[in-house]
């Protein structure tokens, strides 16, 4: 069989039994056992417990049930809800101040934790009904709580960007610095639309209340800025002053969550196995997939698909602008059927020779991934994102509202994507000072 | 049909139990790996096992509480279509799913069992400066799969009893 014909016949597949509601991990795994005894007989499934044990031994992987454990501690150490009620209290009298402190807390947390739910579901509880109540518009609410939940992608540590280094072959810490810029970049963009957006339409976002606060409660309640300071700059300060592993970094952060927990009085033996067993569920559904995308990939460059496509690639002799054109476009069309990580294992592999061929970095494609993925959990149909907002709308606002409240942010990242595709310094600077001070 | 019940229950249970075991696996990680931090900053004295010993416990971690959320749908799936069905089809569809993971479960075993047999029999070793036996996690290969193909053999029944029930419903 040409390698082109099993490229079709292995993504269409996937495809269509993916339809079946059939998990991603048992997909792959079932789909690339099939095609090896197509491909090369039964002899060759040994391929498959050498996968396996290369993901069960992987120690760039170990960073991932550490930084999710650090942020499930979080999510239930109550520091969340202290900074919330700081930044009430500080940014009330400001137009538009409460959708622009939740941005500002979204990105917090975004350098707290690896992952994108934590943010959305506690803005959603928190910043949501008291938006709400206070008569901000619905829309504007929902947007700045989608929009900034998925900066957690871009802002390191992030578990996505640590797939993606870790299947690119690249140091996790150079990709985690390359995400700092781009993700202050969006952070700002977010904050700028809803200044400029309430100084348009004041109806959107409405005047502040006069309930006398005094200077002590204010300055008092700066103290909950404290604990999440003192994780972020151990965490990224441990990678950056080179003193620590991305994945050893993880394990001071969690050290860190702990504690921040003990000081609020949330501690206890219920919070800990809970964030344990969620850890395990988002390691084990993470690590399933890779061992099921990593004997597909296999399957894929093993009958020379991904040479024969670079072949293929070069000879159009196309610009390579419109070759890093044509991956983002695979990256987004995918992204509307598949799992982000998915997406990284199957297409990272496939795509390496060909930003390589091409002379493209492969950390500033990475964060242009990132980007694309940060739409892809803010649209529909398998938006994430969308799915942990749906939990928390109170009754009388429908998806609808949701889908529409998206919409500019939405063109805020593209016009981001383009602003990142035009001046590839913004991601590469970043990364390229700091990657000498690594611990390799 | 009470022999299967008990057989789902108890499969799901020691599934359960393993799950919540391999969950505590998470913080000996985290005290390994920050042992080894301080041992290095603060006085100089790396370890030469600290991380590979974490990175062993990776593999149990996660392959051991597969199974599990397997009975839990705590995999990641496409329900576009799946979430639109009767309960009858959706009952048939499961039939299908899980006809399929017990028959790689099948595969997988047989394909471990003699990488976990040769590990075992040479009472291999990872030839790192520490040098632990390593034939313990690749042994789990098979076993992991197993407890993979007695859940996904429990989902199979409880499929058919839903497509059973909602057939008698119907009619």
């Amino acid at each position: 069989m040409s390698s082109t014909l099993v490229f079709a016949a292995m993504f269409v597949s996937l495809l269509l039994l993916l339809l079946s509601g059939m998990p991603l991990a048992f997909v792959l795994i079932s789909l690339a056992v099939l095609f090896t005894i197509l491909l090369w007989g039964l002899d060759a499934l040994v391929l498959t417990v050498l996968q396996t044990y290369d993901v069960m031994t992987s120690d760039v992987l170990l960073a991932i049930p550490l930084y999710v454990l650090m942020a499930s501690i979080l999510q239930r150490s109550g520091i969340i809800e202290a900074l919330y009620k700081a930044m009430e209290l500080w940014f009330r009298r400001l137009p538009g101040g409460l959708a622009v402190g939740t941005i500002a807390i979204c990105t917090v947390m975004a350098a707290m934790t690896g992952i994108v739910g934590a943010a959305v579901a506690a803005m959603g509880i928190l910043a949501l009904p008291s938006m709400l109540r206070r008569g901000y518009d619905e829309k504007l609410a929902l947007g700045v709580i989608c929009a900034g939940g998925t900066l957690g992608i871009l802002i390191p540590p992030s578990i996505i960007t640590i797939v993606y280094a870790a299947t690119a072959q690249i140091s996790v810490g150079k990709m985690f610095a390359a995400g700092i810029v781009p993700g202050m970049v969006l952070s700002g963009l977010y904050v700028s639309y809803v200044v400029i957006r309430t100084m348009l339409k004041p109806s959107l976002a409405p005047a502040p209340d006069n309930i006398k606060i005094s200077w002590l409660e204010m300055f008092g309640s700066l103290k909950s800025l404290f604990l999440p300071t003192l994780i972020v700059f151990s965490v990224l300060g441990s990678i950056y002053a080179g003193i620590a592993t991305p994945t050893e970094a993880a394990a001071v952060g969690v050290v860190g969550a702990m504690l921040s927990a003990l000081l609020q009085g949330q501690f206890t033996y219920a919070n800990l196995s809970d964030a344990a067993m969620d850890t395990l569920r988002v390691t084990t559904m993470i690590m399933w997939i890779t061992i099921g995308a990593k004997i597909f990939v296999s399957i894929f460059t093993g009958t020379g698909g991904a040479d024969s496509l670079l072949m293929f690639i070069e000879n159009l002799e196309l610009n390579r602008w419109l070759v890093l054109l044509a991956m983002m476009g695979i990256l987004v069309l995918l992204g509307l059927f598949l799992d982000e990580i998915g997406i990284i294992l199957l297409c990272v592999p496939v795509f390496m020779p060909i930003i390589g061929a091409f002379g493209f970095d492969p950390v500033w494609f990475g964060v242009l991934f990132l980007i694309t993925a940060q739409m892809a959990y803010i649209t529909p149909p398998f938006g994430y994102t969308l799915f942990y907002i749906k939990g928390v709308l109170p009754p009388g606002i429908g998806m609808e509202t949701v889908y529409r409240a998206i919409l500019p942010f939405l063109v805020l990242q593209i016009l981001a994507l383009i602003l990142f595709m035009l001046f590839p310094d913004l991601v590469t600077w970043l990364p390229n000072q700091l990657s000498q001070r690594l611990v390799s | 049909m009470s022999i299967i019940n008990g057989y789902c229950k108890s499969i799901t249970q020691l599934n359960r139990w393993l799950a919540i075991t391999a969950s505590s696996l998470v913080f000996i990680m985290v005290a390994v790996i920050s042992f080894e931090v301080i041992a290095r900053y603060f006085f100089d004295a790396p370890t030469v096992w600290a991380l590979e010993l974490s990175t062993l416990l990776l593999g149990p971690y996660f392959l051991l509480a597969g199974p599990y959320f397997l009975h839990t749908a705590g995999h990641v799936n496409v329900d576009i279509l799946y979430s639109k069905l009767s309960p009858r089809i959706a009952a048939f569809t499961d039939l299908g799913i899980y006809a399929v993971i017990v028959a790689i479960s099948c595969v997988l075993i047989y394909q471990s069992i003699p990488v976990a047999q040769n590990a075992i029999e040479s009472g291999e070793t990872s030839f790192s400066s520490w040098n632990p036996p390593i034939w313990p996690v690749k042994a789990l290969i098979p076993v992991a799969f197993s407890l993979l193909l007695l859940q996904s053999i429990a989902e199979f029944f409880t499929a058919i009893h839903r497509a059973g029930y909602s057939t008698e419903a119907q009619t």
